[in-house]
C-alpha cells in the first residue's frame, strides 16, 4: 500500500470526471455550477496536500501506475513539484473565473444549456491535469483530444454569430494541431517502439547517439512541437485566438486564456526536458525555431494588441504576447529558461482570467459595450473591477511588486550567457514598452470620467441590475490580486519549488 | 490614431490619447451618433462584427488556395522525406517488435483474462487512454447538445410547425415495406450487438463495435417507425440515464482497478465484460444521439 497521499493526483482526474459526467444529467443549471466549483476546490486542496508531500525537503518524485502493470506496459502518471503547484493554481483559478463570471455565465448561456456547460469546464480541468501529469505520451494525445473539444464547447456556449465563426476557426486550428501532433507521435513510436516516457527518453537517447533514424526523430519532434504551438497560440499560428478568447463568454475567456493553453504548454515542457532531453533539442534546432517564433509573437502580439480597440480582444492579442515570452524561456534551451517560463505561467494564469473577470464587469456596467472609449468611466462605477484592471495590467506591463515584473527579471538573467542574449534583453525591453502602450491608456481609459452626455448615455442603455454590487465577482477578483501581489513580492518559495521541480521533472 | 484630425497640435493629441481616443474608427460609437439615445440591443457591435469577419472571410478566400496547397505540398514532402527514412513496414528487426509487444501476446491471457489480446491492451494494460476516449465520446455528445439542442434561441414557431407537420405526415403514411424489412432485420441487429459486445473478451469485438453495431440498429428503428415510437420506450430522460450511467459505470469499475492496481492491493473481481458493456452504452447512445440531434434537435 502506497502513502495516502501518493494517490491524490488520481483521485484529483477522477473526481473531475465525474463530476462532469454528473453534470450532464443535472437539471438546474446553479447545482451544476457549484458542484464543478466543488469540484475546483477540491482538486486544488489535493494538489496542495500533494504538493505539500513531494516539496518537503529536497523534494521527491513518484511514478503512479494507472492499474497493475509497470511501464513501460501500462499507462503511469508522474507527480512532481511542478506538477502539484501547476495543477493546484489551474485548478484555484478555474474555481474564481466560474465564480467570478457567474453573472455573465448566467446572462450568456441558457439555464437549460448550463449543466452542459459545467460538463465541459469539469473536462476540462480534467484534461488539464492530466496533461500536467501524463508519463505517456499517449494519454497525452487522448488529453488533448479531450480538452479540443471542451474548449470549443466553451466558446460556442454563449450563441451568437460571431462566436460560432470564432469556434469553427478554433476547431479547425485545434484539430490540425491534434492532428500534427498525433503525425509526430506516430512516427515517434515507430522509430522507437515505445509510449512510455522513460523508455521513449533511453530509446531517443540511444538513436541520438547511433544517428540511426535521425530525421524521422528530428521531423517527430518538429510535428510535436508544432502541433501543441498550435494549439497554444504560439506565434505565427495565432489568428484563432482573439475570436475565440475575444468574444466568448467572461468565464470561457478567463479559462481558455488563463489555462487551456497552459495544458499544452506544460505538456511540451514535458516533452523537452523529460522525453527529447534539452540537449538533443538544441542539436536539432528545436529550441532555436522555438525561440525566434515566441519573440516574434511578443512583439507582434503587442502590436496589434495596440491596434484594437475592443477591450476583449486586445486581451486576447496580449494572451498571443504572453505566451511569446513563455516560448521564448523555453526556447532558451537551458534549465534556468525553463524556470523563468514556468514561473511566467503561473503569472499569466493568474493575470489573464483577472483581467478578463475585470473587463467583463467593466463592460457590464457600461451596458455591455466592450469598445474602450466607451468604458470611460467604468472604473467608478465598479471600483473592485477598477482596481483589479489595473493591477493585472500593471502587472502585465512588469512593474516591481507586481507578478510580471518577476518572470521577466528571470527571462532577462536566463537569457544571460544564452546565444542570443542581446537580441533577447532587446526584445524584452521593446515588448514592455508596447505592452505599457496599450495597457496604460486602458487602464486612464477607464478611470477618467468621460463627458456628461456620454455619461448619461451609458447610464441609460446599461441595465441597472448590473449595476448592482456583484459579490461573487469581488471575491474572485480579490483573490486573484491577491495572487498576483504574492507572485510579485513573495517569489523565492515559489521559484525554489519550480526549480526543483524541474529538476525533478 | 487615423481618425486624428491633422490640424491637432501635439498636445491635442497626446491629451485625446490619454482620454481612450486613439482607436482608429470606433464603429460602435458611429452607430450610437447616427441613432441618438433609442433603445438598443445589448450588444451592438455584434452585427458590425459579423460584417467585418465577413469581409475579412472574403479577403481571404482570395489568397487561400495558393497559400493551402504550398503549405501543404511542403508539409507532404517532409512527411514523405521522413516515411522514405523509417523502418520498413511489417520487418522482423523494427524498433516496435520489442519486449512491449512480444509481453502483450505472450502474457495478455494470464494477466487480464481475455483471450482477445486487443481487448486486453484496450480494457487493462492501456484502460486509462480507452476512459479517456469514451469521455471523448460522451463530450462529442454533450457538445451536439450545446449546439443544436432545441431552445429559444435556435428555434422558433415555424421550426416546431415543420417538424410537427413531417411527424404527421409519417403517421399517416407510414413506409410498410420499409417496416417489414426492419421488423425483421432488428431483433437480429440487436442480437448481433449482444454477441459482439460479450463476446468481445474472446474474439473481435468489444464495446466499441457492439456499440456502434447497438446504435445502428436504433437509427434503423427510428427511421422506420418514426420518432415517436421510440421515444415512448427510450425517452430523453432515459436516454441521458443510460448514457450517464454507461460512463458512470465504467469510470467507477476501472477508478477501483486503478486504485488496487497501483496500491499493490489484490483485485478479485474480473469484470472486462462488464466493462465492455459500459463501453458499449456509451458508444451506442453517440452514434444515436447524433443521429436524432442532428435530425431534429432533440433525443
Amino acid at each position: 500500500m502506497r502513502p495516502m497521499v501518493e494517490n491524490y493526483p488520481f483521485f484529483s482526474i477522477f473526481a473531475c470526471m465525474v463530476a462532469g459526467i454528473l453534470c450532464a444529467v443535472i437539471k438546474k443549471g446553479k447545482t451544476a455550477w457549484y458542484l464543478t466549483i466543488g469540484v475546483c476546490a477540491l482538486t486544488a486542496l489535493l494538489s496542495a496536500l500533494t504538493l505539500a508531500a513531494v516539496g518537503e525537503g529536497d523534494g521527491y518524485a513518484f511514478v503512479y501506475t494507472m492499474g497493475r502493470f509497470a511501464a513501460p506496459y501500462g499507462n503511469a502518471i508522474r507527480v512532481g513539484p511542478l506538477q502539484a503547484l501547476l495543477t493546484m493554481v489551474f485548478a484555484g483559478v478555474m474555481a474564481l473565473a466560474l465564480t467570478g463570471g457567474s453573472r455573465d455565465l448566467f446572462h450568456d448561456v441558457q439555464e437549460k444549456k448550463l449543466p452542459l456547460y459545467c460538463t465541459m469546464c469539469c473536462m476540462t480541468l480534467a484534461s488539464l491535469l492530466a496533461l500536467t501529469y501524463t508519463n505517456d505520451v499517449f494519454t497525452g494525445y487522448v488529453f488533448i483530444e479531450i480538452s479540443t473539444i471542451a474548449a470549443c464547447a466553451l466558446v460556442m456556449a454563449k450563441d451568437t454569430g460571431p462566436n460560432l465563426i470564432a469556434t469553427i476557426r478554433y476547431l479547425f486550428m485545434s484539430l490540425l494541431g491534434s492532428g500534427l501532433f498525433l503525425i509526430g507521435l506516430t512516427f515517434l513510436n515507430a522509430v522507437t517502439g515505445y509510449l512510455l516516457m522513460p523508455s521513449l527518453s533511453t530509446a531517443i537517447a540511444d538513436l541520438a547517439a547511433s544517428g540511426q533514424y535521425h530525421v524521422p526523430l528530428t521531423v517527430s519532434a518538429g510535428l510535436m512541437v508544432a502541433g501543441l504551438g498550435v494549439k497554444s497560440a504560439m506565434f505565427p499560428f495565432h489568428l484563432w485566438l482573439p475570436g475565440a478568447h475575444g468574444g466568448a463568454t467572461t468565464t470561457s475567456s478567463a479559462i481558455l486564456s488563463g489555462l487551456v493553453l497552459k495544458g499544452y504548454i506544460v505538456l511540451m515542457i514535458v516533452l523537452m526536458v523529460r522525453v527529447f532531453g534539452l540537449a538533443l533539442m538544441v542539436e536539432m534546432g528545436m529550441t532555436t525555431v522555438v525561440l525566434l517564433f515566441g519573440l516574434m509573437g511578443m512583439i507582434f502580439g503587442s502590436v496589434s494588441a495596440i491596434r484594437e480597440h475592443h477591450v476583449k480582444r486586445m486581451l486576447a492579442y496580449s494572451s498571443v504576447a504572453q505566451i511569446g515570452y513563455i516560448f521564448m524561456g523555453l526556447g532558451l534551451g537551458s534549465p534556468a529558461g525553463i524556470v523563468a517560463s514556468c514561473f511566467h505561467i503561473l503569472v499569466h494564469a493568474t493575470c489573464k482570467p483577472l483581467l478578463f473577470l475585470c473587463a467583463g464587469r467593466l463592460s457590464a456596467v457600461s451596458g455591455h459595450h466592450r469598445s474602450l472609449k466607451n468604458l470611460r468611466g467604468s472604473a467608478y462605477r465598479d471600483i473592485a473591477a477598477g482596481i483589479g484592471f489595473t493591477v493585472g495590467a500593471l502587472s502585465m506591463i512588469g512593474i516591481p511588486l507586481f507578478g510580471g515584473f518577476v518572470s521577466k527579471l528571470y527571462f532577462a538573467s536566463a537569457s544571460l550567457n544564452s546565444n542570443g542574449m542581446v537580441m533577447v534583453l532587446l526584445t524584452i525591453a521593446l515588448s514592455t514598452v508596447l505592452n505599457a502602450l496599450y495597457y496604460v491608456p486602458a487602464v486612464l481609459a477607464i478611470w477618467i470620467t468621460p463627458p456628461p452626455e456620454l455619461q448619461q448615455h451609458i447610464l441609460e442603455i446599461s441595465d441597472p441590475r448590473e449595476a448592482e454590487f456583484d459579490r461573487n465577482f469581488t471575491i474572485a477578483a480579490v483573490i486573484l490580486m491577491a495572487g498576483v501581489f504574492v507572485l510579485g513580492i513573495f517569489y523565492h518559495p515559489i521559484l525554489d519549488v519550480i526549480q526543483m521541480g524541474v529538476q525533478l521533472l | 490614431m487615423s481618425n486624428t484630425p491633422e490640424n491637432k497640435t501635439l498636445t491635442e493629441r497626446l491629451v485625446s490619447w490619454v482620454n481612450g481616443e486613439r482607436e482608429p474608427k470606433d464603429q460602435t460609437l458611429f452607430v450610437m451618433e447616427k441613432r441618438h439615445r433609442q433603445p438598443r440591443r445589448p450588444q451592438p457591435s455584434d452585427e458590425e462584427h459579423e460584417e467585418q469577419e465577413r469581409h475579412r472571410f472574403r479577403r481571404f478566400l482570395r489568397g487561400f488556395p495558393v497559400a493551402a496547397v504550398m503549405i501543404c505540398g511542403v508539409l507532404v514532402a517532409v512527411l514523405v522525406w521522413a516515411v522514405m527514412t523509417m523502418p520498413a513496414f511489417g520487418e522482423a528487426g523494427n524498433p516496435i517488435n520489442n519486449e512491449v509487444a512480444e509481453h502483450y501476446l505472450e502474457y495478455t491471457e494470464e494477466e487480464t483474462g481475455a483471450t482477445n489480446a486487443v481487448t486486453g491492451m484496450i480494457l487493462s494494460y492501456r484502460g486509462f487512454d480507452t476512459l479517456g476516449e469514451s469521455c471523448v465520446l460522451f463530450l462529442a455528445v454533450s457538445c451536439v447538445m450545446l449546439l443544436l439542442g432545441r431552445d429559444a434561441h435556435n428555434t422558433d414557431e415555424h421550426d416546431l410547425l415543420k417538424i410537427g407537420q413531417e411527424d404527421t405526415i409519417e403517421k399517416q403514411a407510414p413506409d410498410r415495406i420499409l417496416q417489414q424489412v426492419a421488423r425483421t432485420l432488428i431483433p437480429f441487429i440487436f442480437l448481433f450487438a449482444l454477441y459482439v459486445l460479450i463476446n468481445g473478451e474472446v474474439s473481435p469485438g468489444g464495446g466499441f463495435s457492439g456499440g456502434t453495431i447497438l446504435g445502428c440498429g436504433l437509427i434503423l428503428y427510428t427511421v422506420s417507425y418514426g420518432h415517436a415510437a421510440t421515444s415512448r420506450w427510450f425517452s430523453a430522460a432515459i436516454y441521458a440515464a443510460v448514457r450517464t450511467f454507461g460512463l458512470l459505470l465504467y469510470a467507477g469499475l476501472y477508478g477501483y482497478y486503478i486504485f488496487m492496481g497501483a496500491n499493490g492491493l489484490e483485485s478479485t473481481v474480473h469484470f472486462s465484460m462488464a466493462i465492455d458493456l459500459a463501453v458499449g452504452l456509451v458508444v451506442a447512445c453517440t452514434v444515436y444521439g447524433f443521429y436524432t440531434l442532428f435530425q431534429r434537435g432533440e433525443i
